[in-house]
This record gives C-alpha cells, sequence and structure tokens, in this order.
C-alpha cells in the first residue's frame, strides 16, 4: 500500500499488506498519532493537506529505501483533512529478513516523509489560535 | 521580462491573501522579490518564502539557481513551504 487520502488509516491493513512474506523475519510498523500538545500548547486537532505531487514524492523515498536495504515487503500511508487526537496521521511498515534491516528502513522512510514528501499540518489550539507547523521558522 | 503565475500552498497562501497572482519578472528571484515588495515586506510572508521551496513548471529549482533560471512566459511558479508530514 503506497498512498494519500482522507479515509481513517488501519494499522491492520497495513500489517497485512506486509505480512504475506514467509521469508521475512521482521515487521517493523511505525504509526504517527496527533499528540495533545505541542511544546507546552494544549492542541485540539490538525489539518493536513497536500501539494497534488505528493504521492510521486512517497514513492521515491520508498524506492530510495528499496535500494538501500533488502527489504521484502513495504507499505507507506499518509492522511489528510482534519484528524482529532489519537488519530493516526501516517503509517510505515516494512518486512525484511532481519529485525535490524526492518527498523533501519522503517526509520528512513518514516523520516524521510517528514523531510522530502509536500505535505502541511495546520495546528489548532485550546486558545483559538492555530499555525502551520515549521512553516515561520 | 515573462508574464508569470505564482501559486501559494498552505502557510504561503494565508500569508499572501491570496492563492494565486500574475506578475512580470526575469527570473525567480525578481519575480519573488516583487511579491514580497507587494506586500510592503510583510515580515510574516518573508518568513514563509525563506523557508519555502519552489517549483517552476513542476521542477523543483534550488535556492542557488532562483536569480539566474530565467523564467519562461506563462512560466507558474508554486511555493511550497516547509514541510510537515507525520
Amino acid at each position: 500500500m503506497l498512498g494519500v487520502g482522507e479515509a481513517p488509516l488501519s494499522v491492520a491493513d497495513v500489517y497485512w499488506s506486509v505480512c504475506d512474506v514467509p521469508s521475512a523475519g521482521g515487521i517493523a510498523l511505525f504509526a504517527g498519532v496527533v499528540r495533545d500538545e505541542d511544546e507546552g500548547r494544549a492542541v485540539t486537532g490538525l489539518g493536513y493537506s497536500a501539494h497534488p505531487s505528493v504521492e510521486v514524492c512517497l514513492h521515491e523515498v520508498v524506492e530510495k529505501a528499496i535500494h538501500r536495504y533488502p527489504i521484502q515487503a513495504v507499505s507507506a500511508v499518509h492522511r489528510v483533512g482534519d484528524l482529532k487526537i489519537g488519530d493516526i496521521a501516517v503509517i510505515v511498515a516494512v518486512a525484511c529478513r532481519r529485525r535490524g534491516d526492518a527498523f533501519d528502513a522503517c526509520r528512513q522512510i518514516i523520516d524521510q516523509i517528514k523531510d522530502t514528501v509536500p505535505v502541511w499540518k495546520h495546528q489548532r489550539f485550546a486558545d483559538g489560535t492555530a499555525e502551520w507547523v515549521g512553516s515561520e521558522g | 521580462m515573462a508574464s508569470v503565475t505564482i501559486r501559494y500552498w498552505a502557510a504561503a497562501r494565508e500569508a499572501a491573501g491570496v492563492a494565486e497572482e500574475s506578475l512580470d519578472a526575469l527570473t525567480l528571484s525578481g519575480a519573488l522579490d516583487m511579491a514580497r515588495r507587494h506586500r510592503a515586506g510583510d515580515p510574516r510572508f518573508a518568513a514563509v518564502l525563506a523557508r519555502s521551496s519552489f517549483l517552476v513548471d513542476g521542477t523543483q529549482v534550488g535556492a542557488g539557481a532562483a536569480a539566474t533560471v530565467i523564467l519562461p512566459q506563462g512560466a507558474v511558479i508554486e511555493v511550497l513551504p516547509a514541510f510537515a508530514g507525520g
């Protein structure tokens, strides 16, 4: 599974998408979740939006990981739209023969999603204010 | 000079106050300078631009090339604020 959409994300669906590889001995799965505070301020929700090139960029991130690590199955999905506290924003799952590669590849993919995939986060605070995370320095 | 369109995304759209604008410019940095001047040096707009990346007709332009890349007639510049996925 590779994609970006508005539907709620399911850890079970992503897990099942990478688990049917008999020679894989380790599956690393990361879920990024909406947190209730940011730098001491109470957060009430997040609005995620993305550039039309987002899925192309997501594919590039996954391809880089495939070139670097012996990945046997991989999924990466990101949600956009309005999310509430506790909602899952992103899931990455990697299956490899051994856990070390699975952890390392999963880490590279989520780190590069944050750095290079054109997704934006509009954070709403309990005091009624809001900000675009990371956009204004 | 080329007539070009600047398309603003996310925080850039909010800071710019518009989703798109048209202006005449020779280079990417010339177009961005003009956009800043239109807003009388608004510090918030400038701060967002300083942390943005730019596409010209869909292709990323590195910060070092912004002053030298000549804009084609009808070019679309896209302003992509710093990413914050995950």
